[in-house]
């Protein structure tokens, strides 16, 4: 018998040299083995005859090592495209992805955290096939919109459900004051609750894009589903103190000003006017004319007549946007403390976002206190309980459609008026308008007119697992979410458009409680054949709560209590829904191989008719690896692809309260600013409700099948996953517009149809890869064709947003998110008709305009790494897809859009002369009038291509070499730089087309008064000891 | 027993239980926030409340003041004062206001109150529900109402009722409401009656009114005999009118959201200061400084002087002046011009849905028709209390011992006095131009100038100053005769739009209504 020897050693990470513990260290060839420990150190007695180790850990390329001598290094690769890539799938399910019969793609925590975004949703820009976001604006705590594989529904909530830890989390946009009383026309809208979570407090990020991926979530996965997985704690037993993570990071932002014209000043009709009121330096260059205006219709800045030197100086000139946007600053500092013991973790993390946006008082602060502890009561039994307490406060600026929106101030400021200068001298609100009328000042706005908000929320989650029998498990998963978020608005006196001062004070509150009951089985038929599956029950309750007490005359300037208010009006809003679902799943798997899973689940909704609540759907899929029948896993071409075929149905449930027909309150208006509130002296008032509701109501249905692949070659250096989807959304509930004479404008039915069909593709690669030296390259494409098959019998179209011209809207010929307005009267060519005069004719009905869908959209990463160097890019594409740029509308008009500064030169229409059906050649003077009168006649001319390629992310980072930190305490010292946004490409008249006045809501692409996208640079610092 | 042999079913049990009490758990789809039913009680206030607000003091009003020229809108970009309106502009007092909120609730209480037995709220709820469909086909023409409301049997696209049958429902309407509001039994309106406070004995002065005005309307109706319907008129007014003690009226208050419309529109800023009485009217009122007699008397309770400092860029220009305003932008800070008389403008100021001076103009008329164009004395009588009713509205004194020597030589001066010499072109003219002062701010002003072509107006193309050019041209050559049809109803609705009405909003509004065939 030979001798038996030890050998030593120590396995460490090959990307970031740290140590590895819990590797499997075996002798080849026999049954001998043992784990490294906590700092990556193995010790083995093997026989002398032994030649060679195999070391071997999830994740990472297992390497077979010489065992000659008695000290044995090993520095394992990860494998980044491990076959063993563990996702964590529906109910918290974690499987292989090669079990997987549909597609699911993951984001890992440093793309996240790179990303260096507040809002977890813009964290996901670019990275994942299928996905869209849209971001709404510049303003610190905008709302951001994602949805995946298209447009589900016709005007529910298209956005996928969001889960964390397990339990629904809640991603609403709330308002303190409903649509009906105040438009977000006319005050823009506020953060999507998903901006709460800490991206530094995440593990990694799986989305659910098809029905068959998300059918156990029920009608809540419908729209697909965001599968959040937090940090955990690890076990070290061999450590003293407890791990230390420290990031903290500083950004920089600047707004995009592109778009205004920089030549001409204040005036009309080329003649100098200064904007200050008439005895206090008021001066016009036409005699006794008006010395303010809203017109920046005056001379060129360069040929300002020798009269306006002579009588106020050579005006000086500025430019108001780039005046007014300060440089927006991020800190964000996070520490976590972590570890564990024999049969418990923890991990607490704090941070803390302090964001100062671009825009002067704006603010996104939020503090969150998150701990995870995971324990092993006892031989059978675990628990893990995750509780998180953030604070989130947002004080945002109204915008849109109103003198109280700065933007609506500002994008109309003349070049050759200070309104910093005269906010400060004065104090006052006064703008290069006349008092009374025209605009407010920006800066006064800024001061004097705000929305704040604060949030406090708790999400605490609870999962306890019984090991009843070896092959036997049951879960019980309890979640709570819950906030309430105080909302305000302060409109100081003074301001045009409210003169007299209004508030409100809001309190929402919001509680989703859910819990899934699990019973899980496993079982081994024989060797190849292998069995699991499940069932459960699930309860959900969601809860809304909104309490407002309006207030209209303020007693004193900046006093914002509702007893100071001239008149007190108090609004109620309380909605609760509840859910019971019912479902069970059943995966086969033989010989790693061939995968098939089945689902079914059965919900019950309070928010249907109660006789006809209940909605059930299937869903079945299969993965097949037939490389593996091929025996190609070792072949170094192809090594691996796998077939994937899915059918899946989903339900989805009504508002609450559209089965029940009741009374509104009447609440007589203008249609424009005036209304009468009642109770009103004294007597409350009932008026026939506006809507039909409907007691017939049916779930809505949504049918995907799904066919994808999954190719590796070159040993995995290159992988392709694609998928192609097909996707129909049938019996819509939705309201439709009818006759307004039929004593309704609108009832709820059950109709449209709506298709998705697409493809997406996912390449990933590895050029270049030497010993120091790595290049990765991750392509995401996807193409989503949307066909809106029927409405609904009689219904030709549906209102999603905007004013009545122009609106967004579903359209029953031209679909989804059709940009609808005044168009140019056109010939059978589609060639514009022209006037006499040389200006295009308008047509007389309205028309399609545009659509904001894109084409198709895509994002490039392409990642340099050299030994602790790292430079990473990601560009966002998205190509095609309008946008109404409703701004224009008022720039043209006002004189400072840039394309005004084509005035007073002539230019010709390309059309037909409608009269005598020749070439138009009669060319316009594009003059003052002109651009006020003729430019924006018929809206299609402020439809403009919202497509863009965008440099969303680039990132330098550097890992001090573990050589440098051995004699310290530190772990891991990384610094890094992020660009956002530094480059884009786009045709957009204001630079960055991702913005939306309607915050994340359906209707996309209605640009109006909306802050601009900011572009900057992260410095980043990470530590760990 | 192993474990497994109990959990099994007790796993199963649990799930089942949930089942049961699932119904019961989940029937809360009751919106909390919202009655299921409400008592005629609550519907009244809401429907005369946004009948008063929306209608009488809304949309339709506004617009047709611009085109009576009782005001003018003084913006530089394209509006209505310059004839240029889109279906849009038209929807909301189409398919908000009216068929939903203020005739839909009628027609909901309507049926509510004859079920209840509350004969007052049936007879309240068609005066309104007539009087709103009378702006409304005065507006549009022909419109849906026989086969309108039927939404909860599925008729989703209402067919339309030709003007003469409309008018035909609204005298129905009226005479219904005549013979309810006699009933006495049921349900009494009280504080819930904005208008009256419950006396029905003025809800059916009032609905008499409304059918003399109506049976007015049709006086050069194709088919219709103008002085049959003058003698329809007259007896309706003999019935029982209105006096100047209950001239219907909305009550508004000096707090916020509580004001009256016309002060939220034009006077609180909330919107901007624009709409102002316009140039054509103020100068009509001032008259001639070198000829006593034509300066009315009514000037400063309808339209205000300029005040004094309110624009601090401009000191004085126009302080104690009248001045109006066109349809285009002002040379001057719009401060400096005269807003709306604070008699109407006030915040607390009354609206006022009906002026008592009407009805002896009506009757003058009526008598001058009946008469086939000719003044005899009952024409002159009513003549003269109908300017004596439009000046002591205001509390002008008209006694001629004791009025001012401004109203004794208004009402002296030539143009102002109907006798039995007056010619009948110069007696009808004198008679609508009288009414047309009564009527200020009334959309009744709109369908008279469009019925007898009085007063003679111009259309909307005046200038601030002889050199000033005018940036804002009128839309078309006429002064609009209707409204388009709006957006909803070519939206969701237009196989049963009249096809003689183009979709062109310029060429629509061009087309007279019905009854216009002067």
């Amino acid at each position: 018998m030979a001798q038996d020897r030890t050998i030593t050693g120590t396995v460490t990470g090959k990307e970031d040299g740290k140590p590895l513990p819990g590797v499997t260290v075996l002798v080849k060839g026999s049954k001998i083995g043992t784990q490294t420990g906590g700092d990556g150190k193995y010790t083995l007695s093997v026989p002398s005859s032994s030649s060679e180790l195999i070391f071997s850990y999830l994740g990472y390329l297992s390497q077979t090592k010489s065992a000659s001598g008695n000290t044995v290094n090993v520095s394992l690769e990860s494998d980044s495209k491990a076959l063993t890539e563990v996702v964590v799938t529906a109910l918290g399910v974690s499987k292989e992805k090669r079990t997987l019969g549909y597609s699911a793609q993951t984001i890992k925590s440093e793309d996240i955290v790179n990303s260096r975004e507040s809002n977890i949703v813009n964290t996901l820009a670019g990275k994942v096939a299928g996905v869209q976001i849209n971001n709404s604006g510049g303003q610190a705590g905008s709302s951001s919109r994602i949805i995946i594989r298209g447009t589900t529904s016709l005007i529910g909530d298209n956005q996928p459900l969001f889960i964390i830890d397990g339990i629904p989390m809640d991603n609403s946009t709330n308002r303190g004051i409903s649509e009906n009383d105040e438009s977000a026309l006319f005050s823009g809208s506020g953060g999507n609750r998903a901006i709460d979570i800490d991206p530094n407090t995440i593990e990694n990020v799986t989305v659910l894009k098809g029905a068959a991926a998300s059918a156990l979530y029920g009608s809540r996965g419908a729209m697909g589903v965001i599968v959040i997985t937090t940090k955990r704690g690890k076990k070290d037993l061999n450590r003293k103190f407890p791990k230390v993570t420290l990031s903290s990071s500083l950004a920089l932002d600047d707004a995009y000003t592109k778009g205004y014209q920089t030549s001409y000043l204040q005036g009309s009709l080329g003649k100098y006017k200064n904007g200050l009121p008439v005895g206090q330096g008021g001066y016009s260059e036409v005699a006794n004319g008006a010395t303010q205006t809203s017109a920046s219709w005056g001379p060129h800045k360069d040929s300002v007549s020798q009269a306006v030197i002579d009588a106020v100086g050579r005006p000086t000139v500025i430019d108001p946007r780039e005046q007014f946007y300060r440089t927006g600053k991020v800190w964000n500092n996070s520490v976590s403390i972590s570890g564990g013991g024999e049969a418990s973790s923890y991990i607490i993390t704090y941070s803390n976002l302090n964001q100062q946006g671009v825009v002067p008082n704006n603010s996104f602060k939020r503090n969150s206190f998150s701990g995870n502890f995971t324990s092993q009561l006892s031989k059978d039994f675990t628990s893990s309980t995750s509780v998180s307490y953030i604070n989130s406060k947002n004080l945002r600026l109204p915008e849109g459609n109103t003198a109280r929106s700065y933007l609506y101030s500002l994008n109309f400021a003349p070049i050759s008026f200070d309104s910093k200068a005269a906010y400060q001298a004065a104090g006052q609100n006064r703008a290069w308008t006349a008092a009374g009328s025209g605009f407010n000042n920006p800066y006064w706005l800024v001061n004097n007119v705000e929305m704040p908000s604060a949030v406090d929320r708790f999400i605490i989650s609870n999962e306890s697992n019984l090991q009843i029998l070896p092959w036997l498990k049951l879960t019980n998963r309890v979640g709570l979410d819950t906030y309430t978020d105080s909302q305000q608005e302060h409109v100081n006196i003074g301001t045009l458009s409210v003169p007299a001062g209004r508030m409100y004070e809001s309190l929402i509150k919001q509680a989703q409680i859910n819990n899934d009951l699990i019973l899980s089985a496993e079982s081994k038929i024989n060797e190849d054949m292998k069995i699991s599956g499940l069932i459960g029950q699930n309860i959900n309750q969601r809860n809304f709560i909104r309490r407002t007490l309006r207030g209209t005359d303020l007693s004193a300037p900046g006093f914002y209590d509702i007893k100071g208010v001239g008149t007190q009006e108090a609004l109620q809003l309380d909605e609760k829904r509840r859910l019971i679902g019912l479902y069970a799943s059943a995966t086969f798997e033989y010989k790693n191989y061939l995968y098939l899973n089945a689902t079914a689940r059965n919900d019950w909704s309070s928010t249907l008719p109660i006789d006809g609540n209940s909605f059930f759907y299937p869903s079945v899929s299969a993965g097949f690896v037939f490389t593996e029948l091929m025996d190609l896993n070792n072949n170094n071409y192809f090594n691996y692809g796998k077939l994937r075929l899915s059918y899946a149905q989903a339900g989805n449930d009504a508002d609450p309260y559209s089965t029940y027909q009741s009374y509104l309150g009447a609440n007589p208006g203008d249609g424009q600013r005036g209304n009468i509130i009642f109770p009103y002296n004294g007597v409350g008032a009932f008026r026939k409700n506006s809507r039909l509701y409907n007691n017939l109501l049916k779930p809505e249905k949504v049918v995907e099948k799904e066919i994808g692949l999954d190719l590796k070659f070159f040993k995995n250096r290159l992988a392709i996953d694609a998928s192609y989807y097909d996707k129909v959304s049938n019996m819509q509930i939705l309201p439709q517009e009818i006759s307004g004479a039929s004593g309704y404008v609108d009832r709820v039915i059950n109709a449209g149809k709506i298709s998705n069909k697409g493809l997406e593709l996912t390449v990933t690669g590895t050029p270049l890869r030497t010993a120091d030296f790595s290049w990765d390259v991750t392509i995401n494409f996807a193409k989503n064709k949307y066909k809106l098959k029927s409405i609904a019998d009689g219904v030709d179209n549906i209102f999603l947003a905007g004013f009545d011209s122009p609106q967004i809207r579903v359209d029953k010929d031209f679909g989804y998110g059709v940009i609808w307005g005044t168009r140019y009267e056109r010939n059978e060519q589609g060639r514009i008709l022209i006037d006499d005069d040389g200006l295009p004719l308008v047509a007389d009905d309205l028309g399609p305009i545009g659509n904001v869908t894109p084409d198709w959209t895509g994002g490039i990463r392409s990642t340099f790494n050299y030994k602790g160097l790292s430079l990473s890019g990601l560009l966002d594409i998205r190509h095609g897809g309008d946008i109404l740029n409703f701004d224009l509308y008022y720039t043209t008009f006002y004189g400072t859009a840039k394309v005004t500064e084509q005035r007073n030169t002539p230019t010709t229409w390309n059309g037909i002369r409608k009269s005598d059906g020749t070439e138009n050649k009669t060319p316009v003077m594009q003059n003052q009038s002109y651009f006020q009168n003729d430019y924006t006649r018929a809206y299609e001319a402020l439809v403009e291509d919202g497509g863009f390629a965008k440099l969303r992310e680039v990132t330098l980072s550097y890992n001090l070499p573990q050589s440098l930190l051995a004699k310290t305490p530190f772990q891991s010292v990384g610094f890094s730089v992020t660009g956002r946004n530094l480059w884009i490409k786009s045709n957009f008249s204001f630079g960055d087309p991702e913005g939306s006045l309607l915050g994340n809501g359906n209707a996309q692409g209605f640009y109006h008064a909306v802050t601009p996208g900011t572009k900057g640079v992260t410095f980043g610092l990470n530590v760990k000891f | 027993m192993k474990r497994k042999y109990i959990l099994f079913p007790l796993t199963f049990v649990l799930l089942l239980t949930t089942l049961s009490s699932c119904k019961k758990y989940l029937d809360i789809n009751r919106d909390p926030n919202l009655p299921a039913d409400v008592t005629e009680k609550l519907m009244l206030p809401a429907i005369i409340g946004t009948f008063s607000y929306e209608v009488a003091g809304g949309y339709p009003t506004r617009t047709a003041t611009l085109w009576t020229k009782h005001l003018a809108y003084a913006g530089a970009d394209r509006h209505s004062g310059s004839y240029y309106l889109t279906e849009n502009d038209v929807d909301n007092f189409w398919r908000f206001s009216s068929y939903n909120s203020v005739m839909g609730t009628a027609v909901e209480m309507i049926a509510k109150a004859e079920k209840n037995g509350n004969p007052s709220y049936a007879a309240i709820g068609r005066i309104i529900l007539a009087w709103n469909l009378s702006y409304l086909t005065e507006c549009y023409g022909s419109i849906p109402y026989s086969d309108a409301f039927k939404a909860e049997q599925g008729v989703i696209k209402p067919k339309y009722d030709t003007q003469e049958d409309i008018y035909k429902e609204i005298q129905k309407l009226l005479d219904q409401s005549i013979v309810d509001a006699g009933k006495g039994t049921g349900l009494k309106p009280g504080v819930d009656d904005f208008i009256y406070g419950g006396v029905m004995q003025s809800w059916v002065h009032l609905a008499n009114t409304l059918k003399a005005r109506f049976y007015l309307r049709l006086s050069n109706a194709p088919g219709y005999n103008a002085a049959t319907q003058a003698d329809l008129a007259l007896k309706a007014l003999d019935a029982g009118a209105i006096t100047d003690k209950d001239a219907p009226t909305a009550t508004y208050f000096s707090v916020a959201n509580a004001e009256n419309p016309w002060y939220q529109f034009a006077i609180g800023g909330k919107w901007n200061f624009s709409t102002k009485p316009s140039q054509y009217y103020v100068n009509l009122l001032l008259g001639d400084d070198e000829i006593p007699g034509t300066l009315d008397p009514r000037l400063p309770f309808q339209v205000s002087v300029v005040p004094k400092g309110s624009d601090p860029a401009n000191p004085g220009v126009n302080a104690g002046k009248y001045v109006g305003v066109t349809n285009d932008g002002p040379p001057l800070n719009i401060a400096n011009y005269s807003p709306i008389g604070s008699f109407y403008s006030a915040r607390n100021a009354k609206l006022n849905l009906l002026v008592y001076a009407e009805v002896p103009f009506i009757r003058a008329e009526a008598e001058f028709l009946k008469a086939n164009k000719s003044v005899n004395a009952a024409v002159v009588a009513a003549y003269n209390e109908g300017v004596a009713a439009s000046m002591t509205f205001y509390g002008i004194d008209v006694n001629p011992s004791t009025s001012s020597a401004e109203t004794k030589a208004y009402l002296a001066y030539p143009d102002h006095v109907i006798n039995l010499a007056t010619s009948s072109t110069d007696a009808y003219r004198r008679i609508m131009q009288q009414k047309y002062i009564a009527n200020y701010l009334q959309f009744e002003a709109y369908n008279d100038f469009r019925r007898t072509g009085y007063p003679v107006l111009p259309i909307n193309d005046e200038v601030y100053a002889p050199d000033v050019d005018l940036v804002n041209k009128p839309e078309m050559g006429i002064i609009p005769l209707r409204l388009p049809y709006p957006s909803s109803e070519r939206s969701y609705n237009k196989e049963n739009i009249p096809s003689d009405i183009p979709i062109n909003t310029v060429n629509a509004m061009q087309i007279p209504v019905w009854w216009d065939k002067k």
